[in-house]
């Protein structure tokens, strides 16, 4: 138990005997405290807590708040069904909510306050220059006004892999679509590498996220168009779909993800192995047991490797961790970057306590606590001056076009071809009756099934991938 | 006899005298009893039965969505399995009252044992899905049965299809197994102290006929266990949410869940309200067969606190079968315990990547980062919250179940007994839809006494019933008389806590238990964070294998109050309260 652990069991125990006290407010609703809902967990929430009480230090009197932040916040654990506590019924609704996809906001608009006015002003183009794409996702379109406050971007096109492994075989990063499967086929055909038990990818299909996210770099690498035109919705009831489902990219981007996931012995530990493993155990998969040779997950990886390597010299993590962006479809394109994002919002009324939090979290120097201790964490606010680790570095780097005053557009287009998440943009069939089963089922059918990847496997992989189109245009029919 | 003297007819009646003292001025004392009684009546007429049927209008005014939810195979297999969950409780009700034989005759080690076997049911749904889970990681770095099955070169993934059902399965028995042994074993004592019943067994031939004779001697409290553990089969919510993994979910969701996730994903309330209209009509159903089956039980065999040990003979080769039997299930009972909270005593990062069998210093840093998620504060809230419902329960419960115990011949009793068992026997899903449009219409949101409100009612039925059992003496007996007949308040409450203390406190600990464990009312009403296990489930458990340490803490630490009320309480209260006439 180390100094800091001591300190914050032994300042609890008293506490249990003050809570009582704190609870009867609590109980009449009427304790003056911001309730916070967020996603996160663990050491996650732990960051997210010493950023709070970092807030309580910091001078924000350029942000016109000059009164100390007299308030307690308390924070409200939602895990992914986040979503929820906006729109919830009848329950304790929360203040803020730290929204993990952004791509809901417009849905939940209803239910939200715009943000106060300072706070628009402080993402206007002086501060933010490149804010457009966060105000075609944030802000109404008749009024500008913005209904919630980026804090936190994810980079979720990022390949983990092991530095090392790849040296040792003289492998190197993929640079399209077409090399990363010629990647993956070396690694199974390597008998030393299969005699010591390593597959070349770890999946964490247990999460319904990680699953879209895989399929949305495949598809916004191959055609960013088909990726904007699948956002359109048609609610006309005699048109062959509502959503643009039956697009031939579409098929093509499921027959991609086919040809990865299909291959047999690709995922580490098999198919039913791949689907119970949760994000961090896909993560673990590689850096802890050492049993795949990468893993696709975004940024704020970097948390959990960090506290794998935590207690490790800092040289044994810089040669054994490496990470690259995933690969564009031919080494002339552009790569994917695939964007996700944690906002705050505030669901309506909000109170003055709650306005005053969330504009305090668009300093520039809110996110720094949990960027130097915790890691995996790229600050949403373009001036926030951060030493990141080297892998988050190299992340942040793709995003500058939406953090970077400095990056032209043109530039941009060069690093990555930036689009938010697809699946939080579209309704209920993004979520998990929608595009998640769809592909859980997917991975189901073709998953870790075909020695090579010839023809009749290819006709099974195009089936499967119908299946999932025709499951997707019927739900969205159904919901007419 | 009669006879005349001096012109005045004498009648002589040759009875003693007897009936309860009734006062002259009826009314006051009526009013009296319905100004206590209203409570308890707003409560159920409020709480239970208007969002009940409101949730009944809601199924039946469309139809459509009922005919859709029985055609679509995700409703028909969430129905299926729903049933099949409830034949299992039936099947391990069985297995249970076959096991109490077992543990008899070996009193000596049933004096530690038991607490084992009562521990489980005292800890929530989500603390046992919690330890499950963990003994059942597929790797076997962490899994403390994937590691041994890979001594011999096997490496099933248990979370997965068929596998996710006997893990579920097991922690759903692992919940109930003690409790229902426990109660059959005092039931079987009883008849053991009881000479004409005794003799009654002797009487019968062959195993198979004893043990009907048996169940059929013990019914009240065998239907009670059934009821009980059906029930709890019937609704099960959390345990799928925090065993099951993400994928795995879409095979093992049970109408108690699937009603949820639609109440997520569509606004139109009869869609999800035509799943639960089973859970509506079925309880009240089951009901009237409750009341006619114990109706016809010679019932009576209400268990009272163990004065001394009995003394069970059985031979020397069937002891030993006995004494390794109950040793081996206290054992198996014990592991999860013992997984729990080895893995809580590890760091997070340890128990993140290695099993709790590798060597590690005990640290709290576990409990540390429960505590940093905010499980003080919800603990302090639960508690509040859990005293508050079991005082308002209490104060609710006692005068109706006072009105029914002294009335028991009146026409009006039975079906207000008949409702009772059956709202007792109503999943809360069946209710809490309509509950939470109205917190939000009448603007209490911010405050937790709808929430009190909502556990008071939910627990009310039962402890109705409980109480009344406790309190009812037979008509025009002596006690009778004295219980129901004409007193100072005072002399009132004094009797009633002769009559019925235990049953009181067998009450008040049960509801603190109950709230204590409950998920889905708190995560419904409140939402989450509210109390110690919605915080556990969707903070911690997001991430299940990887918080493993954490999540291993937080569900220690919250067992901790009921698990030792349950204990402290269960010999000398609830087992004869729950015995003693929940049904008469």
């Amino acid at each position: 138990m180390d100094r800091r652990t001591f300190l914050r069991t032994s300042a609890t125990l008293p506490l249990a005997a003050t809570v009582s006290g704190c609870a009867a407010d609590e109980l009449l609703g009427t304790r003056n405290a911001v309730r916070v809902a967020v996603t996160w967990s663990g050491a996650e929430l732990e960051a997210f807590r010493d950023v709070i009480d970092n807030l309580r230090g910091l001078d924000m009197t350029h942000l016109g708040l000059t009164r100390p932040m007299d308030y307690a916040v308390d924070l409200i654990p939602r895990g992914d069904s986040i979503a929820a506590a906006i729109g919830a019924r009848g329950t304790v609704k929360p203040d803020v909510v730290m929204l993990p996809r952004p791509g809901l906001v417009n849905r939940y608009r209803d239910d939200l306050e715009a943000l106060p006015r300072e706070g628009n002003a402080q993402l206007s183009k002086r501060v933010w220059p490149h804010q457009d794409r966060w105000r075609q996702l944030l802000s109404d379109s008749d009024t500008g006004q913005m209904y919630g406050l980026p804090f936190k971007v994810a980079h979720k096109s990022a390949v983990w892999y092991r530095k090392q492994l790849f040296a040792e075989h003289g492998l190197t990063p993929p640079r399209s679509w077409w090399e990363l499967l010629g990647l993956v086929d070396q690694l199974v055909r390597n008998d030393e590498l299969r005699r010591a038990g390593i597959a070349p990818l770890a999946l964490g299909a247990a999460d319904g996220w990680v699953l879209t996210d895989v399929f949305e770099n495949i598809l916004l690498a191959l055609h960013d168009d088909t990726y904007k035109l699948l956002l359109e919705f048609h609610p006309d009831p005699n048109s062959e779909s509502v959503r643009r489902w039956n697009d031939h990219h579409v098929v093509e981007a499921l027959v991609r993800l086919g040809r990865l996931w299909g291959r047999r012995g690709v995922l580490s530990g098999g198919l039913d192995r791949s689907l119970v493993s949760q994000y961090p155990d896909a993560v673990q998969e590689v850096f802890a047991y050492e049993r795949a040779a990468m893993v696709v997950a975004p940024d704020f990886a970097d948390l959990i490797i960090e506290e794998r390597y935590g207690a490790e010299p800092s040289a044994r993590r810089r040669d054994e961790v490496g990470v690259f962006q995933f690969p564009a479809d031919s080494r002339s394109g552009p790569p994917p970057v695939l964007v996700g994002s944690d906002i705050a919002v505030l669901p309506a009324p909000a109170s003055a306590p709650a306005k005053d939090f969330v504009m305090r979290l668009s300093h520039r120097g809110a996110a720094l606590p949990w960027i130097h201790h915790a890691r995996g964490f790229i600050a949403a606010n373009p001036r926030t001056n951060a030493r990141y680790s080297a892998q988050s570095a190299r992340l942040a780097r793709d995003l500058e076009e939406l953090r970077d005053p400095e990056t032209s557009t043109q530039e941009g287009e060069q690093r990555g071809r930036l689009a938010f998440d697809l699946s939080d943009q579209l309704e209920a069939v993004g979520d998990r009756d929608g595009l998640w089963r769809a592909l859980d089922r997917f991975l189901l059918d073709i998953g870790d099934r075909y020695d090579e990847i010839d023809t009749s496997a290819l006709r099974d992989i195009r089936a499967a991938a119908w299946k999932v189109i025709n499951h997707l245009i019927e739900f969205e029919r159904e919901r007419l | 006899m009669k006879y005349d003297a001096h012109g005045l007819e004498f009648d002589l009646v040759a009875s003693e005298m007897s009936g309860p003292l009734a006062r002259g001025r009826y009314w006051t004392r009526l009013l009296l009893r319905l100004v206590l009684g209203l409570p308890g009546l707003a409560l159920i007429a409020a709480v239970l039965l208007a969002p009940l049927v409101t949730t009944a209008v809601w199924a039946t005014g469309a139809p459509e969505h009922i005919t859709d939810f029985v055609r679509d195979p995700v409703g028909r297999n969430t129905l299926v399995r729903t049933g099949c969950s409830i034949l299992f409780a039936v099947a391990l009700v069985l297995l249970g009252f076959l096991f109490a034989h077992v543990t008899r005759g070996v009193e000596r080690l049933w004096r530690v044992s038991w607490m084992v076997f009562v521990l489980p049911f005292g800890a929530s749904a989500l603390v046992s899905g919690t330890a499950f889970r963990l003994i059942f990681d597929p790797e076997s770095e962490r899994g403390l049965l994937s590691f041994v099955a890979s001594w011999f070169g096997w490496e099933p993934t248990w979370l997965r299809g068929g596998w996710m059902w006997i893990v579920l399965a097991l922690a759903f028995t692992w919940t109930w197994f003690g409790f229902i042994v426990a109660m059959f074993r005092a039931s079987l004592n009883a008849i053991e102290r009881d000479p004409t019943k005794q003799s009654r067994l002797e009487k019968a031939k062959g195993w198979a006929d004893q043990r009907w004779l048996e169940l059929r001697m013990i019914q009240p409290v065998g239907f009670i266990v059934g009821v009980i553990v059906t029930v709890a089969a019937a609704r099960v919510f959390d345990l799928i949410l925090i065993a099951a993994p993400g994928s795995t979910q879409f095979d093992v969701d049970v109408v108690g869940v699937q009603w949820w996730r639609l109440t997520q994903s569509t606004s139109d309330p009869s869609v999800p309200a035509a799943y639960l209209l089973p859970f509506t009509v079925l309880p009240l159903l089951f009901a009237l067969i409750v009341m006619w089956r114990t109706g016809k039980s010679d019932s009576g065999s209400g268990v009272q606190p163990p004065s001394k040990p009995l003394d069970i003979e059985v031979g020397r080769g069937s002891k030993r079968r006995h004494l390794v039997g109950t040793l081996i299930g206290t054992f198996a009972v014990a592991v999860p315990v013992i997984v729990l909270l080895a893995t809580a005593f590890h760091s997070p990062v340890h128990a993140s990547t290695t099993g709790f069998w590798v060597p590690e210093l005990p640290t709290l840093d576990s409990f540390a980062r429960a505590m940093d998620a905010g499980l003080w504060r919800s603990v302090g809230i639960t508690a509040w919250v859990a005293g508050a419902a079991t005082v308002i329960l209490m104060g609710a419960a006692l005068p109706i179940a006072y009105w029914l115990a002294a009335h028991a011949t009146s026409r009006l009793a039975k079906p207000a007994v008949w409702l009772l068992i059956g709202l007792a026997l109503m999943p809360v899903q069946a209710y809490i839809a309509p509950l939470q449009v109205a917190t939000e219409g009448l603007g209490i949101a911010g405050s937790r006494i709808p929430l009190i409100l909502v556990h008071a009612a939910a627990g009310l039925p039962f402890a109705v019933l409980v109480l009344r059992g406790a309190l009812q003496a037979p008509e025009k007996s002596l006690a009778a008389d004295t219980l129901f007949g004409l007193t100072s308040p005072r002399t009132t409450i004094r009797r009633i806590w002769r009559q019925a203390g235990p049953a009181l406190i067998a009450v008040t600990a049960l509801e603190i238990v109950q709230v204590w464990n409950d998920f889905i009312i708190s995560f419904l009403i409140s939402g989450p964070g509210s109390s110690p296990l919605t915080l556990v489930l969707w903070g911690e458990a997001r991430q299940f294998a990887f918080s493993s340490g954490t999540v291993a803490a937080s569900a220690s630490l919250s067992a901790v109050l009921p698990v030792t009320i349950l204990l402290l309480t269960w010999r000398k209260y609830i087992v004869p309260g729950l015995t003693g006439g929940v049904l008469r």
